[in-house]
């Protein structure tokens, strides 16, 4: 049979007075304790975000395999991908203790730190420049740009789940 | 002093063979994930180099091409970060109701 310290003190009053005290100072201790696990330090998985990804991956690099065609030809859905991938980069903006996420997006969208362009923008802006890409670049841009969205959906994946 | 020493022994294993896994875990990944980047870094540049060479992309999409690479790698840097903290919480949760377990067994008998 399982025994606590309590059942070593003999003395009745003197074991009243003392499990008292440490079922007190237990209390509180328990409560600091579950206190601490609600501390987080980044964002839960958001589902919204993750399907929004993935549909803005698919749409991005299916548009791609069309850029050794006429960028005129396909303007409207290149603004379309832009816009959607403009509102995803705010929406993680706005969301608490999405740090890391945003700093992907901020990779993606605009360039930072090491890398000094955008990937995004910059790959439709060389297509509208240039009109139409060879598709020796377009082979090697669209696995790199489908790597950079596979890197923000696997942080977003690996988020804990409220 | 007996109760906590009690408590202590009680959750002390527990707490070191699952920090060991979980580090040991994140740590292999994380140094896996790290070479997959260099070896794939050193791939792309010999392709892309001799892609330059022979005149099949210009200096501009050359550019792009290391400059993605390049931002790949602080994403990958990010991620790695990011589950680094993941795992931290998981198991910060895990010991405070391995505690918190522990102490109502053996003080509070709930």
């Amino acid at each position: 049979m399982h025994t606590t310290i309590f059942n070593k003190i003999a003395d009745p009053v003197t074991y009243c007075i003392y499990t008292a005290r440490i079922k007190k100072v237990t209390l509180y201790f328990i409560a600091l304790l579950l206190a601490c696990s609600s501390c987080k330090t980044i964002a839960y998985y958001d589902d919204g975000t993750f399907v929004k990804t993935a549909e803005l991956k698919a749409k991005t690099l299916v548009l791609i395999s069309h850029s050794n065609e006429e960028f005129k030809d396909f303007r409207s859905q290149v603004d379309d991908i832009m816009v959607m991938a403009e509102t995803i980069y705010a929406m993680q903006k706005a969301r608490q203790l999405n740090f890391l996420t945003t700093k992907q997006w901020d990779i993606m969208m605009k360039g930072t730190g090491v890398s000094k362009k955008s990937i995004l923008p910059e790959y439709f802006n060389m297509w509208k420049k240039k009109g139409k890409l060879n598709d020796f670049f377009i082979d090697e841009a669209r696995e790199q740009i489908g790597a950079a969205f596979d890197e923000i959906l696997k942080l977003e994946d690996q988020k804990l789940r409220k | 002093m007996t109760i906590f020493e009690d408590i202590f022994n009680a959750i002390k294993g527990k707490v070191v063979d699952l920090a060991k896994s979980e580090v040991k875990d994140f740590a292999d990944n994380a140094a896996k994930d790290t070479n997959d980047y260099l070896q794939s870094s050193k791939e792309k540049l010999k392709r892309w180099t001799l892609l330059l060479v022979d005149k099949k992309i210009d200096g501009e999409e050359f550019e792009f091409l290391v400059n993605s690479q390049l931002g790949l790698g602080e994403m990958k840097v990010l991620t790695n970060v990011g589950i680094a903290q993941i795992k931290a919480e998981k198991f910060k949760d895990t010991v405070i109701h391995l505690v918190v377990d522990t102490i109502l067994t053996r003080v509070l008998k709930v």
